[in-house]
């Protein structure tokens, strides 16, 4: 006679997932890291770039490390090793993604106060990651010029919750008769205002020109941070690796300012 | 198949809840899910379905309601839902950052399986 009960839940699918995103991106915060969440399809060039992304930044003084989240083997690993960052990996098992849970696991112990860069390779997929916050403070997506054109409009999803896009293995531009415009505007029309670099891992001024790239991002987000989250004794200049590059970018003045 | 991962969630969630309300048995689960979610129902279904064995869900059935997707355009001063995930409002042809809903995950309700439980006072979310 009574009818069936119901009960009102109203409850976010990825509730814990997202809480403890949230509480990994204070953390990152509290020690001025940022945290950029690599993600494509597979054979992008995801390591290749890193590699020459970390390379260069060691070579600049920029403290810097990396996550890389492989199904089954340490290649990546080994590859990003070279560049003589420190390199940490998670192996997923075939997990199609990585999840926040495991970053919280492979960040423990780990100090990162003075590390100014902390680099996240995800697994290769264009679609699950999406769904997924690691609590980065980044995410940006690649797409190289061997992929087709098209393939922001197969996988808006990606593309929309990515904050950068970069075009990869642009020196292979030519022989893969590979339309810029229109991989422009593709990305363009799912993720409108978003910023789209060309890089190549084989053209070290792509690579120089994406570090400095990350650099003035950081700084920029570093003075938006809300001061509450940022304690006297997180903040204090001397943490913030003050011998690095160039100091207009990265001077304690303009950090002590969020 | 993130859809496996996102559906030991939607378990965990109501497990919880249905422990918490002396829930024996919850006999459906209702979604609400944003199409920039990139989750495809078919494969969800299929992912509950794993999942729920052995759970106070393992009878449930899986509803699911799609939440379209809307933008905000700058242009006309006005909300307008996007049919495909072209971000250029259809009106004005402008383009359309700013999204107002479609990426939401949102665990609406569940049913309890009839059995013996009757009255409403318990319940809590
Ligand atoms: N010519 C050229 N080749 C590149 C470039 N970047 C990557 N490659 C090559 O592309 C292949 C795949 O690159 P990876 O860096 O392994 O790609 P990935 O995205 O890390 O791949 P997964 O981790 O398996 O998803 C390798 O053979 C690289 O040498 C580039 O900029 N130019
Ligand atoms: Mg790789």
């Amino acid at each position: 006679m009574t009818s069936p009960r119901v009960v009102e839940l109203r409850k976010n699918v990825m509730n814990r997932h997202d809480r403890k995103a949230a509480l990994l991106r204070r953390y990152f915060e509290s020690t001025e890291t940022c945290v950029i969440n690599l993600v494509s399809s597979p054979g992008t060039g995801k390591t290749e770039l890193l590699t020459e992304v970390l390379r260069s930044m060691v070579g600049r003084g920029i403290s810097a490390a990396a996550l890389v989240g492989d199904c089954a083997t340490d290649n990546d690993a080994k590859r990003l090793e070279a560049s003589g960052a420190p390199v940490r990996q998670i192996v997923t098992e075939g997990l199609c993604h990585l999840e926040v849970t495991m970053i919280d696991q492979h960040v423990q112990g780990w100090d990162l106060n003075g590390i100014d860069f902390l680099f996240i390779e995800n697994v290769g997929n264009l679609v699950c990651p999406s769904a997924f916050d690691l609590g980065e403070t980044l995410r940006v997506v690649l797409l190289s010029v061997t992929e087709g054109e098209d393939k922001p409009l197969k996988y808006p999803q990606m593309f929309n919750s990515a904050d950068l896009a970069l075009i990869t293995k642009m020196d292979l531009s030519e022989p893969c008769e590979f339309d810029l415009a229109t991989t422009q505007d593709n990305i363009e029309t799912v993720s409108p205002g978003i910023t789209i670099l060309e890089t190549s891992a084989r053209h070290p001024n792509s690579v120089n020109a994406l570090v400095d790239h990350l650099i003035e991002s950081r700084v920029k987000l570093l003075e938006t941070t809300s001061p509450e989250t940022t304690s006297p004794e997180t903040t204090s200049p001397e943490t913030t690796s003050p011998e690095t590059t160039s100091p207009e970018t990265t001077s304690p003045e303009t950090l002590s300012t969020a | 198949m993130h859809e496996l991962s996102i559906a030991n969630n939607i378990i965990s969630e109501v497990e919880a809840a249905a422990r918490a309300n002396n829930v024996q048995s919850v006999a459906s689960v209702t979604l609400s899910i944003g199409r920039l979610c990139g989750i495809v129902p078919g494969a969800l279904q299929f992912g509950f379905e794993i999942a729920r064995e052995g759970t106070v869900l393992s009878s449930a059935k899986l509803l699911i309601e799609e939440e379209s997707v809307v933008v905000w355009c700058p242009d006309g001063d006005h909300s307008v839902e996007l049919m495909d995930m072209v971000f250029r409002c259809p009106v004005h042809g402008c383009q359309t950052p700013e999204i107002l809903s479609g990426k939401g995950m949102e665990i609406l309700r569940f049913e309890v399986a009839d059995s013996c439980s009757n009255s409403q006072e318990t319940i809590a979310s």
